[in-house]
This record gives structure tokens, C-alpha cells and sequence, in this order.
């Protein structure tokens, strides 16, 4: 063992001084890696390398260039059809994270109490073998259930890795603190009812806004600004669409940069979107403004409504047919008639009305629908929303008028409050209404999502029945599942109930925690009540690509995972396909994908038999792929995906497709054009349209396959692999239903202002803090205020306050500003890494985390078990000055400016994991 | 000929890839910006709406530049061959007076090299073929780069497209900027300057 330590201070302090004092940087780092020559302006030759960034999700083509081994410059790359060679700061800052001082550079383990931030080096396979025997050990103490894994979306993650590591390990937890506070609620609900896509423009959907000459006339942007949240991508298809005279409504509390140019801005009330949905609902059924023939055709408006079980019909309940097909009022011979997929010409349905049916009452889905939003005329909801009348109507009518040439596309904003599941429920009601599905210019298309490869590791359970997926009698003990059944989807458990658990052994106590993000304590809802928690965990394991909070507070032994710029991925962009190349692999730094597959072996070798057949390729599949032993092996894995589901060529291996990429797999047209009306194509074994991928074939604006999901695990009665649970205490409803924030500005009279969030240019959830020329441009946090309300607080742009909210306190800076209403404030995620280096190291996630403030426990939302992060309340009060510490000045964060280095190969130059042989 | 940057903020997101590129390009000592973007608002116009637009600014290649009558040893100058406005590092003294005669902030000390220095239009690219840095990496495709006197140029095809009421520069106290900004009324009402 290798037995330098690193005091508290080590973690930045020595990176620090070798900025300063090179001499001693040598000496302070030559532990880590062969110490660099200075060779860097030596000359030679610059090469340039094609790659992808992953500095957010949207993975923009870049061009790397390098200088004898070391990435000098980061630009874009014009070839890619979305960004067009746009790169945005967050790509720029790729080589001051790669080559960032405060790096991980080996594997650690902690030598002092938590928090104290004392650590010693350990070798790869230590550390490997340390969490191995305590993993196994718990495994037979305690079964799978001992183990809880987490991930997040920034940094470089291999999101399903947790997923798959659960399954083959038989069990235990995944949370993530996006997952039902973000992303998932659309991704779950939207394409289970509209048997298409969801229409987050930030996950790669929506790709009809990115055509040259797109048809889209009408853009509906609810609580999403692609400018910010992605200007590479987002920011030029934006742009473009204003230039073509595509009209756009933007719904933000914020006066982003897309809100300033859109045709109709609502500054709708944090919370409240529902309530707006509901009016846009009514304003369309009062002035038959919605696709008739569309509605009766292709969606189940027209089925008949069990008003008991609050499901549409199943022609067999009432003996009138098979159980695949709905029940309509038939109004040519005044009757109930089952309605044989895709119709009848013999029927004439009726779309709305209250009719008889079996002796009772019943409406059509549409009346439901109709009755449910009555309501909410423009007046009611101008006074809950908080907009003004006109302009509501005004937003739906350039909605109603770009229509079936239109979408709504839904952003994060809803995912983060207890309406999560009700929100896109809404769109997706609004964009059947208008029939703006698989048409020309809807945001709904099939050609989104293509799943394989926008993620290469895949978990075992979600294609069908794998002998490596999770038994049914571990996945019933998912923590929180069972109450919150759309969790499923993503096969997570519910943050809140996994912290109960872990608090109160109830109904079982986790032990061992494995996390690949950056900061749990600044992402997760009620940070001060996570890190208590937290320490209760026996053992903690945390990789990333530097030491964060989580590190320094909670973890155990940490390991270091590697850059974007070292690693290897292949992403889709419209009608290409581009490879994200290692330029270089530094330190003992290592893609997070092998770190798991290190642990499975050594839980092979220790005799767990479901981590052995996960090495064998018959068990695994080549489609799933067994783990990997090297690098190598998963690059290749990468290629034949690429190769066989995109090029036809299942020869494919790293090699060819290092020389293919970046490529088109089909033309610009016929990736266009492919995929619209395919719900209409004939399906050659029934002679009948492929229809929507969903239960009855058609699209389901009344969500009773919600409902079903509630009571089973799955919209038809099953999961994925045939299980059905125990029915939630409570029903989940098939239409949505607006309810006011549990903390409501409405009659809340301590904490005045209702807080919201929302992205910025400059970081992608929790990373990049410690890149200066980022920090430089946003080093403290911004809390915006409505002029009216600051001088209430007798404060003025600069000065500092203390947010304060029923869980806690922080401090922000004021920026005085008409960006956002009165009685509303914004602030975006903050954590300061340079506060690790100090006698309090807690104050990292302390001082600035808008997540202290926001509210962890209940009511979840039912169906995703969601908490709330915007729309809870806060008070503001003026205080002297910033917080103790923290870099405010460009020049305070120097220490943490490139120290570039040269390529060692990583961790597989120190560690080999052996051959996988259990035969 | 007048080299020089056209930017359209009727298209520009306010997402400082400009000001971040001009950095990594340039190796820009932290604090200082060569190309820096300022929020212009958010105000309430007439009608009661709110707007806000972003504004680069940088060298804004002035026809007349004060920052080369005033400099005493002709370190300020302009490239015969570009048109464009420089700074020559040998000659430069450090008096400042060009940061003082510059009537938009745009020039800066540098330490390290203990010289004047500013916007070039990335020389080092142009010459090669390549668009200034702020331009390629723009994320609105709203910058533009090229000779104004060329017809065919990005920066005279942009502002001939534009309305005319649209096209603004900032404050011109005689010394002729070329940099143009475009700006239609309805996004938001020009503030950068009387131009």
C-alpha cells in the first residue's frame, strides 16, 4: 500500500500551490502520475480528434485538438446536424475540467471521522476488494436488499450502470435525484399515452424543430428554455425557428432568453401549470376547436367510461367482444357497441355524451374529459396562475392555429412539484385533442428515443424476461415502490422512503451505499435531513471525477472516474451517428462502467453465481452484453451496437468504427420523412394499422392505464417481465386534476415568496464549479427579486440576503430584476468546492444550496412519489456580506486552473481484473 | 476595407459561448474579457411588455479610432493588409491612454505580458480561413464576420438583410464604429447607444 496520506487541506490546497509554485508541484502530485514534461509548447504537430462532449446530456460533435498527447482546444463540430458547429461554455470548460487540480486522481480511503476530510491512498485492488468482501458479506447476512446504488445525470455518467449492477446482484435500491423530479414523469407518462414519445427537447426529443425548412408553425415551450439548458443544441434550434417565423408561447415563471423572444410569454406562478393546462383544455372543447376525426379515431375519447372502476370498458366486461376493444355509444342504432381496433364504418361513435350502460350511468372518455376541466375559465385560472386573461387566450390560440403543425414541449419545471405525473398527463392531452401526433411539425414522433444507444449499458430488466433481472420477491421490497408504482419505469426506489430507511431500519436497513454522481447533498430535496441520514450507512462508496460534499461527508473510500474526454460513447444526432473518442486517460481515473464491472468480478470470484453468469455471453446476451474485463471489450460492445441496430454490420468492432464515425445512417429525408402517419402503416400479420404503442392501439388522452398501473405495476396489468404488485393505498385518477402547492403563497404569511428554479448557461445540475473561467461568470449564487418585493426588503442588486425556508437557511446574492413577478423568486443549484478545503467542510453544501430550502417530505406526488424542489416558500432577509470563504473574485479561483498532464492509460494501467472463466 | 463583427440580437440567447470562446482562444487571464456580454434589461417597454436583449461588445473596429491618434509610440495601429485595428506588443509602453481614449472599455492591461491588449478578430484564425472564435462557437449563429465593404461578405449580406431601423451601433462620438448590431423593435428597444 502506498501510505500517502492527504491531510484535510490536500484536496485543493495542493493543487493549489503547484499553480502557484511549480517547482513543488512536482513533488506534491508525483505520487499520482509520471510528472508531466513541459513539454506542451515544444511544437509538434496538432491532430485533431472527432468527438462528443457530455458537459450536459445533449452530447454536441466537437473537435478535440491535441498536442503531444495533451487536448489543447475544444471546438465544435459543423457536421453536426443539431448544433451546426455551436459550442457552448459548458463544452469550452471540457480541458479546465479534464486538467482540473482538484481531480481524483487514485483511489482513497478515509483514515479520520466522516466529514474530517483525512484520507490515505489505496491501490485499485484494495479498493476493489474492500467493497467486494463487504458487499458479499451483507449479501449473505442480509441479502440484496443491503444494498442501495445511486447515479445522476451530470458528470459523465453511464446512467443504467446501477440498474444493471442491481439486477444481476438480485435486488436492493436505485434512486437518483433526478428520476421523478426529473425526466422520468415525462418519460413514463407521455409515451404511454400517446404510444409514441414524451417531448423533452433536452433528452433528445422533438426532433422535427431541427429541420432545415422545419414544418413546425406553432412551438409551445412549458417550463423549458432550450437556450439555456442546452445552447449548443437548443440555443441554435431556437434560434432558427424564430428566423423561419415559427411562432413560439414560452410558460416560465423566468424571463429567459427564449420567454423574451416568444411570440406569448406567460409568467405563469410557480406550481400552478396544471391549473393552465385545464384552461387551454376547456377554451378547446368549448369552441370545438380540437380534431374531430382524430379524437374518434385514434384515441380512446370516444370509449365508455366504467364510472365505478373509473376505466374505460373492455368489450368483454359487458360480453360485447374481446378484451382488447373498447365500448362506444353507438349513434346510429342509440346503443353500446364494442369498437373492433382500429374501427368500424358500421359504427357511428359518439364522442361526447352520458349514456346507459348495464343500468348505469356512463360517459364517454371525452365528457371526462370535459367535465374535468369545466372549470377553469381564463378568469379563475388568470387568478391562480397569476397571469392575465388575455394573454392566456391569446397563448392557446397561436397554439390552436399552428395546429396539427405543433406541439407542446414540456420541460423539467413540472417534474420538480407533486403535479410531476399530471403535467404531461396535460400536454398529452392537449396534443391529441389537436391531433398534433406523428403529423408533419408535431413534437410527437416515433422517430424519438432510440433506445439501444442512447445509453450503451443496459439493465437486464427492461426487454422482457432475462434470467440476470431482478426477482419478482426483491422487487416488491423496492422501497417506496409499491406506493408510487410509475417508479417502476426506471426501476427506482423513492428517495424519501430509502432515507426512512436507512434512518429507522424500517422495513429493512440498508447498509451499503455505492454512488457514481458528484453531489448528493446539493441535488437531493432537504439537504441538511440526507446528510444526517446518511451517515448511518455502514459502508459508502463514491465515484467521480473530483471530491465533492458527498466525498468529504459521508463517503468511505472514494474512486475516480474519468472525464468526458476520456472515455468512450457513441450518440445519435438526427440522422447520424457520432462517437465520443478517449483523447486521453489520465491519473488512475477510469469510465465509471468499469468500475462496475470490477466489483461484479469480484463478487464472481467470491462465489456469487448470478455475477458469474453475467461474464458468461449465452446467460447476458450479445445484445445486453456480458460485463467487461477491459475497456476494450466494452468499446467493441459499443461498435456492434452501433453497427448492427444502425449500419446493418454486426462485424462491427472499435476499429471500424473509429474509421466510420461520424456518419449518417440514413439520409436527412428519409429520416424525416420515415416515420410520419406510421401508426397508419398496415401491419402484414393482422391486415390491420401497427396503430400507437399502447393498449387499445390508439392514443389514450384519458389515462386509465395510469390507473391500472396503480393497482398492478403496469398500464395492462403487468411490468415488463409479467409481475403484479399490490394495488397502491390510493388510485391513481386518468385525468388531471390541478392541486394547489402544499406551501402556498396563497396563505402562507410567514414565507411570503414562492421559490423556483431553472437552468443557466454556465453548470449542467451540480458540475463544473470548479472551472474558473465558468465560476469567473457566475461565482456565487443569484437570487432574482422583483423590484417590488426588494424594496420591501430594503435590499438592491449586489447586496446579500439569507434565503430562508422551513427546513433551513442560506445565503445569495440579489439581483434585482423585472425577470421574474413579485411574490416569486428564482434561484438556480449552488455548491462551493473551494469551501472542502476548510475547518468546515460541511459549509460546501451549507452556505449556497437552494436544495437546504426545499421540501423533502410529503405529499409526494401518488404515481412517482415526487417531493417538491420549486414552487415551496421562502422569506428573504439582508445580511452584512457573502458567507465566510467562499471565492467571489475571478483571481480567488486561479488554484483551480489546468495543470495538463500527460496520458498514464489510466486505471487498467495499474489494475487487471483477471478472465472471467466460471465455467 | 472594413474588417470587422456583425451581431444580430434578435437572435443572440445570452449564453456567453462568445465571451468563453474569445477565453479559451485567446488564453485570457481570469477577470479580464475581450468580449464581454452585458444584460440589457429587463425593462417595460410602452405596451407594458417586458424585454430584455444580451449585447456583446468588444473592439468594435472604429474608423476613426481614437485609441490609435492618442497612443505615443504607434503600438495602436492599423494593419494595412486587414484594416483591422491592433496593437503592436514591442511598441506598447503602457501608458494607457488608449483604455482611456477607447469609448467602450473594450481594452486591457495585461500582466503578464505587461501590454495593452484586446480583440484581434482572431488573426490567428482569419489568416488561416477560419471564423474569429466568437463567431464559430456562437450558439444563435447570430455573429458574423467579414468585410463590410464586400458585398458578398457574412457582415454585408446581414445587414442588408436587416430592416434598416433594426441596424444600430453603440455611441459614436466621431470615432465611426463598424461593428453593427441588429435589433428589431419588436423583440426590444435599442438602449446600446443613439445610433
Amino acid at each position: 500500500m502506498n501510505t500517502m496520506t492527504m491531510s484535510r487541506r490536500g484536496f485543493v490546497k495542493t493543487a493549489a500551490a503547484a499553480a502557484v509554485l511549480s517547482g513543488v508541484a512536482a513533488e506534491g502530485v508525483s505520487h499520482l502520475v509520471p510528472v508531466a514534461e513541459a513539454h506542451a509548447d515544444e511544437g509538434g504537430g496538432e491532430t485533431i480528434v472527432r468527438s462528443m462532449c457530455r458537459a450536459c446530456i445533449h452530447n454536441c460533435g466537437v473537435k478535440v485538438h491535441m498536442r503531444n498527447g495533451r487536448a489543447v482546444k475544444i471546438e465544435g463540430d459543423e457536421a453536426d446536424p443539431m448544433s451546426h458547429g455551436a459550442i457552448c461554455p459548458k463544452g469550452l470548460a471540457g480541458i479546465q475540467a479534464l486538467y482540473n487540480p482538484m481531480r481524483m486522481k487514485y483511489p482513497m480511503r478515509r483514515v479520520g471521522e466522516r466529514g474530517t476530510n483525512e484520507w490515505e491512498r489505496i491501490s485499485w485492488e484494495e479498493a476493489i476488494n474492500e467493497i467486494a468482501d463487504a458487499l458479499w458479506e451483507a449479501y449473505q447476512s442480509d441479502g440484496p436488499q443491503a444494498l442501495v446504488c445511486s447515479t445522476g445525470g451530470g458528470g459523465n455518467p453511464q446512467f443504467f450502470s446501477p440498474h444493471r449492477f442491481l439486477g444481476v446482484w438480485g435486488g436492493g435500491n436505485f434512486f437518483e435525484p433526478g428520476c421523478a423530479q426529473c425526466y422520468l414523469p415525462r418519460n413514463c407518462v407521455q409515451p404511454k399515452m400517446n404510444g409514441t414519445s414524451d417531448t423533452s427537447i433536452a433528452d433528445g426529443n422533438c426532433s422535427e424543430l431541427y429541420f432545415d425548412d422545419t414544418p413546425t408553425e406553432c412551438l409551445v415551450c412549458w417550463g423549458v428554455c432550450p437556450s439555456y439548458d442546452s445552447p449548443g443544441t437548443g440555443g441554435v434550434m431556437m434560434s432558427r425557428l424564430r428566423a423561419q417565423g415559427v411562432r413560439t408561447v414560452v410558460i416560465d415563471p423566468r424571463l429567459t432568453p427564449d420567454a423574451a423572444k416568444a411570440d406569448v410569454w406567460l409568467q405563469i406562478r410557480p406550481g400552478t401549470d396544471v391549473a393552465l393546462m385545464l384552461s387551454w383544455m376547456k377554451y378547446i372543447v368549448d369552441n370545438e376547436a380540437y380534431d374531430e376525426e382524430f379524437c374518434l379515431k385514434w384515441t380512446n375519447l370516444p370509449f365508455l367510461v366504467n364510472e365505478e372502476t373509473m376505466c374505460t370498458y373492455r368489450a368483454s366486461e359487458l360480453g360485447l367482444g374481446s378484451d382488447t376493444d373498447g365500448v362506444v355509444w353507438d349513434k346510429k342504432t342509440q346503443s353500446v357497441k364494442a369498437l373492433p381496433y382500429p374501427w368500424d364504418d358500421a359504427i357511428e361513435p359518439a364522442l361526447d355524451g352520458e349514456f346507459e350502460v348495464d343500468g348505469k350511468k356512463s360517459r364517454t372518455a371525452f365528457r371526462a374529459l370535459k367535465d374535468n376541466c369545466a372549470a377553469w375559465t381564463f378568469e379563475k385560472t388568470a387568478e391562480v396562475c397569476w397571469v392575465d386573461a388575455d394573454d392566456i387566450e391569446a397563448a392557446v390560440k397561436l397554439f390552436i392555429e399552428g395546429s396539427p403543425q405543433a406541439g407542446i414541449a414540456l420541460g423539467v419545471a413540472t417534474d420538480q412539484y407533486i403535479q410531476s405525473a399530471q403535467a404531461p398527463e396535460g400536454v398529452t392531452i392537449l396534443d391529441c385533442l389537436m391531433g398534433n401526433v406523428q403529423c408533419p411539425g408535431a413534437m410527437i414522433q416515433l422517430r424519438a428515443s432510440k433506445i439501444p444507444c442512447n445509453y450503451i449499458v443496459l439493465p437486464f430488466d427492461v426487454f422482457g424476461e432475462h434470467p440476470l433481472q431482478t426477482p419478482y420477491e426483491e422487487k416488491v421490497k423496492r422501497l417506496g415502490y409499491i406506493e408510487h408504482k410509475a417508479l417502476g419505469h426506471w426501476l427506482a426506489s423513492q428517495i424519501p422512503a430509502v432515507f426512512d430507511a436507512i434512518d429507522t431500519g424500517k422495513p429493512y436497513q440498508p447498509k451499503i451505499w455505492i454512488d457514481r454522481s458528484g453531489n448528493k447533498l446539493a441535488m437531493l430535496a432537504d439537504a441538511s435531513h440526507k446528510a444526517a441520514v446518511g451517515k448511518k450507512m455502514e459502508l459508502i462508496v463514491h465515484m467521480y471525477m473530483y471530491p465533492t460534499s458527498m466525498s468529504v461527508e459521508l463517503a468511505d473510500i472514494i474512486l475516480p472516474t474519468a472525464e468526458w474526454l476520456e472515455t468512450a460513447y457513441a450518440q445519435d444526432r438526427m440522422n447520424m451517428y457520432f462517437a465520443r473518442r478517449p483523447v486521453t486517460q489520465l491519473y488512475e481515473a477510469v469510465d465509471e462502467c468499469m468500475i462496475w464491472s470490477w466489483i461484479a468480478k469480484a463478487l464472481a470470484d467470491r462465489g456469487h453465481k448470478r455475477f458469474q453468469q453475467s461474464f458468461d455471453e449465452e446467460v447476458a446476451t450479445k445484445f445486453l452484453s456480458p460485463y467487461w474485463t477491459s475497456y476494450d471489450q466494452y468499446k467493441d460492445y459499443i461498435a456492434y451496437r452501433v453497427g448492427s441496430d444502425y449500419f446493418g454490420d454486426e462485424t462491427w468492432t472499435w476499429d471500424k468504427l473509429d474509421k466510420t464515425l461520424p456518419a449518417a445512417y440514413k439520409s436527412m429525408e428519409d429520416y424525416q420523412n420515415d416515420v410520419y402517419y406510421s401508426y397508419q402503416a398496415t401491419n402484414p400479420e393482422t391486415g390491420k394499422p401497427v396503430g400507437f404503442g399502447t393498449t387499445s392501439g390508439k392514443c389514450e388522452p384519458y389515462f386509465d392505464g395510469m390507473t391500472i398501473m396503480g393497482r398492478t405495476g403496469g398500464v395492462n396489468g403487468a411490468d415488463a417481465q409479467g409481475f403484479t404488485y399490490p394495488p397502491a393505498s390510493v388510485d391513481y385518477l386518468p385525468l388531471p386534476h390541478y392541486v394547489e402547492p402544499t406551501e402556498s403563497p396563497l396563505t402562507d404569511t410567514e414565507y411570503p415568496l414562492v421559490l423556483t428554479q431553472g437552468r443557466i448557461p454556465f453548470y449542467h445540475h451540480g458540475t463544473l464549479r470548479n472551472v474558473p473561467y465558468l465560476r469567473e461568470l457566475y461565482p456565487v449564487a443569484e437570487i432574482w427579486v422583483n423590484p417590488r418585493n426588494a424594496k420591501d426588503a430594503g435590499v438592491e442588486t449586489g447586496d446579500w440576503v439569507s434565503v430562508e425556508s422551513r427546513r433551513g437557511a442560506i445565503s445569495a446574492r440579489v439581483l434585482v430584476t423585472e425577470g421574474i413577478a413579485p411574490g416569486v423568486t428564482y434561484m438556480e443549484r449552488f455548491w462551493n468546492p473551494e469551501l472542502l478545503d476548510s475547518d468546515d467542510p460541511s459549509r460546501s453544501w451549507k452556505v449556497m444550496n437552494v436544495n437546504v430550502l426545499t421540501k423533502g417530505d410529503g405529499p409526494f406526488n401518488p404515481e412517482f412519489g415526487t417531493y417538491t424542489l420549486r414552487g415551496i416558500t421562502v422569506k428573504i432577509t439582508k445580511v452584512d456580506g457573502p458567507p465566510e470563504g467562499v471565492w467571489i473574485e475571478p483571481a480567488d479561483f486561479e488554484p483551480w486552473m489546468p495543470q495538463p498532464s500527460d496520458p498514464t492509460g489510466g486505471a487498467e494501467a495499474v489494475y487487471d481484473c483477471g478472465e472471467a472463466n466460471y465455467a | 476595407m472594413r474588417n470587422t463583427l456583425v451581431i444580430d440580437l434578435d437572435r443572440c440567447i445570452g449564453c456567453y459561448s462568445c465571451a468563453v470562446a474569445c477565453k479559451t482562444e485567446n488564453d485570457i487571464p481570469l477577470g479580464t474579457y475581450w468580449n464581454k456580454v452585458i444584460e440589457m434589461g429587463p425593462t417595460i417597454n410602452d405596451r407594458g411588455k417586458k424585454e430584455t436583449y444580451w449585447l456583446p461588445v468588444q473592439c468594435q473596429q472604429c474608423e476613426n479610432a481614437p485609441c490609435i491618434h492618442v497612443c505615443p509610440t504607434g503600438a495602436s495601429y492599423r494593419d494595412e493588409e486587414s484594416g483591422i485595428v491592433l496593437i503592436d506588443k514591442e511598441k506598447c509602453i503602457g501608458c494607457k491612454y488608449c483604455m482611456m481614449a477607447c469609448p467602450y472599455g473594450v481594452r486591457t492591461w495585461s500582466e503578464t505580458e505587461q501590454c495593452v491588449e484586446k480583440c484581434t478578430l482572431c488573426g490567428q484564425r482569419t489568416s488561416a480561413g477560419e471564423q474569429p472564435a466568437c463567431v464559430a462557437a456562437c450558439c444563435a449563429e447570430a455573429r458574423f464576420y467579414g468585410d463590410l465593404d464586400d458585398p458578398a461578405s457574412d457582415v454585408a449580406r446581414a445587414v442588408a438583410a436587416a430592416d434598416p431601423k433594426s441596424v444600430h451601433a453603440l455611441m459614436n462620438v466621431g470615432n465611426d464604429p463598424t461593428t453593427a448590431y441588429l435589433l428589431s423593435e419588436s423583440v426590444a428597444a435599442w438602449k446600446g447607444g443613439d445610433n
